[in-house]
């Protein structure tokens, strides 16, 4: 069935119909007037009006000719029609339709739109616009497409934003992961149950395993020995199984079985939902740094040994343990030099109770080292530590066997070195065979000076006790009185036989007293006066007097009268001294007096003695002078006659006799000559 | 529902409340849009996700956050988008309340794939009516109070707008006991 069409069925408009259908039409006539228009055409062009010349009010925008009579405008019906109003500059589109009937021209129209904002600016509304129009529909819809080009613009915007900050993560993100790859540090990436996915250089420098060989395991089966700390691998399981972040320090393996220690800082990685999908740890090899610390804390615990310890004896006994303690070495030793023998001789012994070393410590204490024999004579003839790999093997250590059956194989030593000289050695061993650590040995020789300087510090001490006491018991016995002072004469030391003598405590004495109290006033007045002109120089009568001389450096030997605490006095022979520190600085006086009562009384009867004596030897002497002088009358006669008789007749026999006569007697004369000689003169003697 | 919806959503919580607090509710709603384009339908599911996150990151009541957002359709979405078209809509309250359902009508045509609410109303008087709410989604009968409410602002009419019966509470649809000052 086909549809009738409208020209055959002429459908009449009224006027009112075709301005509520077009209510921006307009129409002119044949002179090109306008002769009526629509209602909303008046809101846009107010200078719109009946008779109005068309062309005055608008023009045709693209087309020629554009204001037709309407015979023309039969012609023209097909065409599109873009009108401008001149005045307020909108657009009409529309066509025309020629009433032949009515002689006039018809543009139905409506304004051509581009922004909802021109309905504002011509006060235009819906009720305006005919129903069907969809100009404003259009207009709306365009708004909206306005509204969504400007969210585009916003997204773009935002997306644009974050692109640059895309861009500057990554930026970021790069620079972290080339850190991530060349720090000297170790990085490892793990998935949420520890297996490794990723790892950087500094981990394989580290562990020595490449990322193809790492990959899939737990850094734990990799890294972990038995003598790693159990109670640390259980911590960082327990972290890992509950998405917690860890950081601990732990002994692990290297690939090729070095053991290192290493810190590890681990943190989860969740995703943007909080789910655990990674721990990242970085790890850092820190045995250099748990090396110093062993070592630091082996000479603070030397250190410390050797303040608490009394004796040399007491103090390696605890050192030998603690080195081995603190190393995890199984034994250790203490030689000391034997200098009348020549030799080393085991001081103390300690191992590790647990470790059966039974033939080794035998060994040990079964020998004796020369200079340069085995490991503490090595030690001593070179005075350096030393290390050996393996004792075992070694050339030069004679208890080998014994070590071998211990489990025993590295070693070092260090000598006790006191100003030069070694006094003993202390060596330890350890149950694994392990290359020279010239850190340890360094600090061990070290430990060695220091136990050296210890020792020494323990024979002064000794010593000084010695002199000490020896001092005190001199100051006590001494049948001295022995007073010292300081400077200004306030007493310092007050023996036990000052005290006896005097009657005074030496407590009422020390620090309280001076020597002026145990003396004559008169006497040191009088002393004053003579050491005034002695010395040239005005002595004052007090302390001063005493020590006038000795404080000039002479010597000062003088008698003096203590004054006991009773009041009672007698005579001394005081010597003074002045005392200096070691610096050079006068320190004070010291007065050792004897007493010399008795001294004086001895000497008074040796003098009557002793005349006594000359006056019985004077009477000796003349007695024998005259008694002498007697004798040589009646041998004068003997030798008188003797000669005589040798003058006569006499027999050989006779003659003979006579002569021994004569001869004695001259002998005799001789001698008594000889007495009288000496009785001469011991009387001239003085 | 359209990208237009999500915008209010977005416009108003960042006027009142602060972009960081879109930003949190963004992030507990789990949506990643970046940004909502207007003519652009999105699933229903999201502006209740977002309306469900920031009544708790916001601490408000999900009654008043419906109103809050109906006020800010009218007087900020719908007034600087669609002036024209809301002038349009009538001289007054009353009017415009009268001609809700053409309103609707041209906002179909502009938005093909919307499903729109249809309003009728009855007991019509100089200073009120019942207005009658028909929609398929749940849970927005405060959005429809905050729109009047901001209507009254529109057109600076106090207006009172109660629920009369509601989905909720067993009803076949909305109805909105609505009372405004003659004046106008």
């Amino acid at each position: 069935m086909s549809m009738p069409l409208p020209s055959r069925h002429p459908i009449r408009l009224e006027g009112e119909d075709v301005a509520r259908l077009f209510p921006f039409y307009f129409a002119w006539d044949p002179s090109l007037r306008i002769v009526h228009f629509g209602p909303s055409l008046k809101k846009v062009c107010q200078d719109v009006a009946v008779g109005a010349p068309v062309a005055e009010l608008f023009y045709r925008i693209h087309g020629q000719d554009p204001f037709i009579d309407p015979e023309q405008a039969r012609f023209a019906s097909d065409n599109l029609y873009l009108f401008q109003h001149l005045k307020s500059r909108v657009r009409f589109r529309g066509q025309l339709v020629h009433q032949a009937r009515e002689g006039q021209v018809l543009m139905l129209c409506s304004p051509w739109l581009e922004s909802t904002t021109e309905l504002d600016q011509h006060d235009l509304t819906y009720q305006d616009f005919a129903l069907h129009d969809a100009t404003l529909d259009l207009l709306q819809i365009l708004q909206t497409q306005h509204m969504a080009n400007k969210d585009l613009l916003t997204l773009t915007g935002r997306l644009k934003e974050q692109r640059i900050l895309l861009k500057a993560q990554e930026a970021e993100t790069r620079k972290l992961a080339l850190v991530a790859a060349r720090t000297d540090n170790g990085v490892v990436v793990t998935d949420a149950k520890g297996r490794i996915e990723w790892i950087n250089e500094g981990f394989t420098r580290i562990t020595g395993y490449p990322l193809d060989e790492a990959r899939g395991r737990t850094p734990g089966s990799l890294l972990q020995t038995d003598a790693s700390n159990p109670s640390v691998i259980d911590y960082m399981r327990k972290s890992i199984r509950s998405g917690q972040a860890f950081r601990t320090e732990i002994l692990n393996k290297h690939k090729t079985g070095r053991l290192y220690w290493l810190a590890i800082e681990a943190q989860p990685i969740h995703d943007e939902h909080g789910r655990l999908t990674n721990f990242m740890a970085i790890e850092s090899d820190i045995t250099q740094k748990k090396l110093d610390d062993q070592r630091r804390n082996l000479q603070y615990s030397v250190t410390r040994i050797l303040s608490e310890s009394g004796s040399v004896r007491e103090a390696s006994a605890k050192i030998i343990r603690s080195v081995c303690l603190q190393l995890g070495w199984i034994a250790g030793a203490a030689w000391a030099v034997n200098p009348r023998e020549s030799v080393l001789e085991l001081a103390d012994l300690w191992h590790e109770p647990e470790r059966n070393i039974h033939p080794f410590e035998a060994a040990t204490r079964a020998i004796r080292f020369k200079r340069g024999i085995g490991l503490p004579g090595r030690t001593w003839a070179s005075e350096k530590s030393q290390w050996i790999k393996d004792v075992v093997s070694d050339l030069n250590f004679p208890r080998a066997n014994a070590a071998l059956s211990a489990g025993l194989h590295a070693a070092f030593a260090f000598p006790i070195l006191s100003q030069g000289t070694v006094l003993g050695v202390m060596e330890f061993f350890s149950s694994s065979i392990t290359e020279p650590d010239d850190g340890l040995l360094q600090v061990m020789h070290g430990i060695g000076e220091q136990i050296g300087q210890f020792y020494s510090r323990k024979q002064a001490e000794s010593e000084l006790r010695e002199s000490e006491a020896l001092q005190r018991a001199i100051f006590a016995s001494a049948t001295y009185s022995i007073i010292a002072t300081d400077t200004q004469g306030v007493i310092r030391v007050f023996n036990q036989t000052a005290e006896k003598w005097l009657g005074y405590r030496a407590e009422e004495m020390i620090g309280k007293q001076t020597p002026a109290v145990f003396h004559l006033k008169e006497e040191v007045t009088m002393r004053a006066a003579l050491l005034s002109e002695e010395l040239g120089r005005k002595v004052e009568p007090g302390f001063d007097t005493f020590v006038a001389k000795a404080a000039l450096g002479r010597p000062d030997l003088q008698e003096w009268t203590y004054v006991r605490k009773d009041g009672s006095y007698f005579p001394v022979q005081l010597a003074v001294t002045a005392l200096f520190y070691s610096s050079g600085v006068k320190s004070g006086y010291l007065g050792v007096a004897s007493d010399i009562t008795e001294q004086r009384r001895n000497s008074a009867l040796l003098v009557a003695a002793k005349e006594e004596a000359e006056k019985a030897n004077r009477a000796k002497g003349e007695f024998l002078a005259a008694k002498t002088h007697e004798i040589r009358t009646p041998i004068n006669g003997i030798i008188g006659m003797s000669s005589l008789l040798m003058s006569t007749q006499l027999d050989a026999s006779q003659r003979e006799m006579t002569n021994a006569i004569r001869t004695s007697g001259e002998a005799l004369m001789t001698i008594i000559d000889d007495i009288l000689d000496f009785l001469q003169n011991q009387s001239s003697a003085p | 529902m359209y990208g237009l919806v999500n915008k209010a959503v977005e416009d108003m919580i960042s006027d009142q409340f602060g972009d960081a607090k879109w930003g949190a509710i963004k992030a507990k709603a789990g949506v990643d849009v970046e940004a909502f384009v207007s003519n652009q339908p999105y699933p229903d599911e999201i502006t209740y996700a977002l309306v469900g996150a920031a009544t708790q990151v916001l601490q408000v009541s999900q009654d008043e956050l419906l109103i809050r957002l109906g006020k800010h359709w009218v007087l900020k979405t719908a007034a600087e988008n669609y002036g024209p078209m809301m002038k349009s809509g009538g001289k007054n309250l009353r009017e415009f309340l009268i001609n809700l359902p053409n309103f609707h009508t041209r906002v179909a045509m502009l938005y093909p794939q919307l499903k729109p609410p249809l309003f009728t109303y009855s007991n019509l008087t100089n200073t009120s009516l019942m207005l009658h709410y028909h929609t398929h989604r749940p849970g927005l009968t405060m959005f429809v109070v905050g729109l009047v409410q901001g209507l009254g602002q529109y057109y600076n009419t106090p207006v009172q707008c109660d629920v009369a019966d509601s989905k909720d509470a067993g009803g076949n649809h909305d109805v909105f006991a609505i009372r405004w000052d003659e004046k106008k």
